[in-house]
């Protein structure tokens, strides 16, 4: 029921070439894919990709994917693709140009015509799979909410490139564009579990926002956010950061919103991309006037753990509600994560087949994860690692 | 990562797993809470009553209903809803209705025309959770309702999944304990029919007696009031022998006034007057026992219903006296019918006697009274009795009905009292009944409609 395929994406031919090997004319349920934006931007010149599924979603991944196959390297040109055969279930994908400002209006509509395309009208589907530009993340939640309430985990990804310059891609089997917001909704015939997670401290520094432009915290504690900031990471021993791109000095010591999840506190991550002339710490997430921020330390060790133990925690789900073993799974891990250890990056791969050995999956590193926290709401963070796992088929009793 | 924040992690991580855990703890409490509601519940009604309130407490919603598809598949009824001012009435299933056939969690119940169409009582619902569900006698659909949109988890979903076998199962016994029940009125049946055939044999045997002794009788209480008329004649030729004897011979009266004759005389009149007022009761005493012992007796004719009511209620008499009076008003002309009066005495004695049997106090009445209305002639039976039961009203016209114990009553008495007089072109029926009696109304077509 899922396959991993890794297709060539030097050129449309190339591609083209490798997916009519993997088909054979049988169109699949679903097809999720990444890889990095070079490899995503063949996608555009692939002749009649609805013959392999009329369901695409693919969004560009940081540096490239990583699978069950290894890791992509920045010069790769493949994309990963995980194949979903469930012709029992039901899925449906819609897409739209995202429009600043309408964003909540657009997702709505969006969601209602993916479930109009798996024709399960007003139906519940099991799991919601984004994947969009960064910018709009909560937005996107909201919409999708206000049309199939809040009982239904949404989990994607937002799509990266390799240098925050704004070249990332998605891509829904017609179009591809910077700026589309594609939205899966999933019927599967197998049970599906998921896991959010940071692995982040705490550090003993926090303040209040006081004044936000958009994503840009430009006052903590009614003073600039720069140089709260700098005080913060100066008494912890780090460096201080100057105006500028800081997405990668900053992935160790971002910033986080103190949440309770049934009573147990946790931290919802935004992490600082560019810090503006004026002292604004522009993040990846949203972060509310009133919001209590506090400094957040990561290490190396961790994020190189922290995948597999999100699978594991999934695994754990699995087994314990729908008393099934996993069949695949999709992750995403930030991009901001994976940057910081990068040349740590193939021990957390292999990390990753430990912990679902022998089976598919598909990790995109992106700019933003969308995800459901264990106290059942679904949220936007950044240096997050989400993990889907799909259960197996029940076997057919032999009479 | 500090020794707390892994602490606080793994805490987070569990607090994730014991949702899991918290799902069978609600699935085992909402087993256990239905097993009580059952074990508590002798009414349908209050069975689902509780087991609805068991499914508050694990799932959130804001109605809850049940509905039974029927034997054609075509349409469905609400067997049991929460609250319960859902409309009832019967709704048209579509064959591409999917209610019955899969377990469905909608979010946006607007959404869907089809809803709209078949449950037009859910309006003012946003999202709807449904189970099918399958015995060996029905199907079933449990749907919940809630005015939030997309209301409904996936964890809900496998909670009613699983409390849904629950309540198949409860359906199921409900179903057997209904059959049971069926089987039980059919035994009950079976049984006062086999009385009633006891009962009538006995009566036809009672009938051939009665006939046989009818008739046996019939001969010598011919020849006593043959010979009762003739001692009659012969003693008005004495009297008139003795009272013109003594006019011409004036020396017989003191002996006359010594054998006291004239007392003689009158006494020996009345004497003889009273047999035969005796031997006339005693023939018509026979002759309403020759005519209520022939059950065979099929033939219609014309026949003079307030006689028949008359010799009826004489018939009656004999149980009915210490008890209750009878009081009949009759019409001065015959009140002709066309019918066979052995049925119709048969009606007639059935409803005295059931009036008898109301009234318990020995202060009884009972009055009948016969009147034409518009070609038809009406018996208005009327007793004041203790009266009947509401509830039981609606049921006494069905056969094998009654409130008697079993061996007590046939159960067939009012049910073949109507068939009789629908049989005769009328009708039977009651007229009303309450704490200080009851009435009855039979009506005959008059001769001219026969």
């Amino acid at each position: 029921m899922f396959n991993l395929l890794q297709i060539d994406a030097t050129d449309s031919q190339a591609m083209t070439a490798s997916l009519n090997a993997a088909f054979h004319g049988k169109p699949a349920s679903l097809l999720i894919a990444t890889g990095n934006v070079a490899s995503m931007k063949i996608l555009q010149e692939l002749e009649d990709p609805q013959r392999f599924s009329t369901n695409w979603i693919a969004c560009s991944s940081c540096i490239g994917a990583a699978s069950s196959f290894g890791v992509d390297q920045v010069s790769d040109r493949r994309l990963t693709l995980l194949v979903v055969e469930d012709p029992a279930g039901s899925y449906g994908v819609a897409s739209v140009v995202q429009v600043p400002g309408d964003i909540v209006q657009q997702a709505a509509a969006t969601v209602k015509a993916a479930i109009l395309r798996a024709k399960r009208p007003a139906e519940l589907p099991a799991l919601i799979w984004c994947m969009q530009a960064p910018g709009y993340e909560e937005q996107i939640i909201a919409g999708i909410q206000q049309v199939v309430g809040d009982q239904v985990p949404i989990l994607g990804g937002s799509a990266a490139d390799d240098a925050v310059t704004g070249e990332w891609c998605q891509y829904d089997g017609q179009q591809l564009a910077g700026n589309l917001l594609v939205i899966a909704v999933l019927y599967p015939t197998v049970a599906i579990s998921s896991y959010f997670s940071s692995g982040y401290s705490t550090e003993p520094f926090s303040g209040t926002v006081t004044e936000v432009q958009g994503r840009r915290i430009t006052k903590i504690n009614d003073q600039s956010a720069l140089e709260v900031y700098n005080n913060w990471l100066q008494q912890t021993g780090a460096p201080q950061q100057a105006p500028g791109q800081v997405m990668s000095d900053c992935t160790y010591y971002p910033l986080g919103r103190q949440l309770a999840a049934k009573d147990i506190p946790f931290s919802l991550l935004s992490l600082p991309t560019n810090i503006h002339n004026d002292g604004g710490i522009e993040t990846l997430s949203e972060v509310q006037p009133g919001d209590v921020v506090t400094l957040m330390s990561g290490s190396k060790e961790q994020l190189v753990r922290r995948a597999s133990h999100v699978v594991r925690v999934a695994t754990n789900n699995l087994r314990l509600r729908h008393q099934t073993e996993p069949a695949a799974a999709l992750i995403v891990y930030c991009a901001g994560c994976m940057l910081a250890v990068r040349a740590e990056i193939e021990q957390v791969q292999r990390s990753l087949t430990e912990a679902l050995p022998g089976l598919p999956y598909l990790v995109a590193f992106t700019f933003g994860e969308q995800g459901c926290f264990a106290d059942g709401y679904n949220r936007h963070g950044n240096l997050m690692i989400s993990a889907v796992l799909f259960g197996q088929q029940h076997q057919e009793r032999l009479p | 990562m500090t020794l707390p924040e892994l602490w606080q992690e793994k805490i987070l991580q569990l607090t994730y797993e014991k949702q899991q855990l918290e799902q069978f703890r609600q699935l085992n409490e909402l087993l256990s809470r239905g097993l009580a509601a059952i074990l508590s519940s002798e009414q349908q009604e209050t069975l689902f009553s509780k087991l609805f309130d068991v499914v508050t407490h694990v799932i959130d919603y804001d109605a809850i209903l049940i509905l039974q598809l029927n034997d054609q598949q075509t349409t469905a009824q609400l067997l049991a809803c929460l609250p319960a001012t859902l409309p009832t009435a019967d709704l048209t299933i579509d064959a591409s209705c999917p209610l019955f056939r899969q377990d469905l969690n909608l979010f946006d119940l607007s959404l869907l025309d089809w809803w709209q169409q078949l449950l037009p009582l859910t309006a003012g619902y946003k999202s709807a959770l449904t189970y099918p569900l399958h015995t060996p006698q029905s199907a079933y659909t449990m749907i919940l309702l809630s005015r939030r949109i997309g209301a409904f988890s996936a964890n809900s979903a496998v909670i009613l999944r699983s409390f849904s076998t629950f309540i198949a199962s409860t359906l199921s016994q409900l179903e057997k304990r209904k059959l049971q029940d069926e089987r039980d009125t059919l035994r009950a049946q079976q049984h006062r029919i086999e009385q009633s055939l006891l009962r009538q044999e006995k009566m036809a045997a009672i009938g051939q007696l009665a006939a046989g002794v009818a008739h046996e009788l019939n001969n010598p209480l011919g020849f006593i009031y043959c010979n009762l008329n003739t001692l009659k004649h012969y003693l008005q030729q004495y009297d008139s022998f003795i009272q013109s004897s003594v006019a011409a011979h004036p020396e017989l009266i003191p002996q006359a006034k010594a054998l006291q004759l004239d007392y003689i005389r009158s006494e020996s009149k009345d004497l003889l007057e009273e047999s035969l007022e005796g031997a006339r009761r005693a023939r018509d005493i026979i002759n309403n026992l020759r005519t209520f012992s022939h059950p065979d007796e099929k033939t219609m004719q014309e026949i003079d219903f307030g006689t028949l009511l008359k010799d009826t209620a004489r018939i009656a008499q004999t149980q009915v006296k210490h008890n209750a009076k009878i009081q009949l008003d009759l019409p001065d002309s015959p009140a002709m019918v066309c019918g066979n009066s052995t049925q119709l005495s048969q009606v007639l004695l059935n409803l005295l006697m059931n009036a008898n049997q109301a009234i318990t106090n020995g202060k009884g009445e009972i009055r009948l009274i016969l009147r034409e209305t518009s070609g038809l002639w009406q018996l208005q039976i009327t007793d004041n009795g203790c009266g009947i039961a509401e509830h039981v009203a609606a049921h006494i016209f069905e056969p094998f009905f009654t409130t008697k114990p079993v061996g007590q009553g046939t159960g067939l008495g009012l049910s073949m009292s109507r068939a009789i007089a629908e049989q005769h072109g009328g009708s039977l029926m009651l007229a009303s009944s309450g704490s200080t009696g009851s009435s009855f109304v039979l009506t005959l077509p008059a001769l001219e409609q026969c």
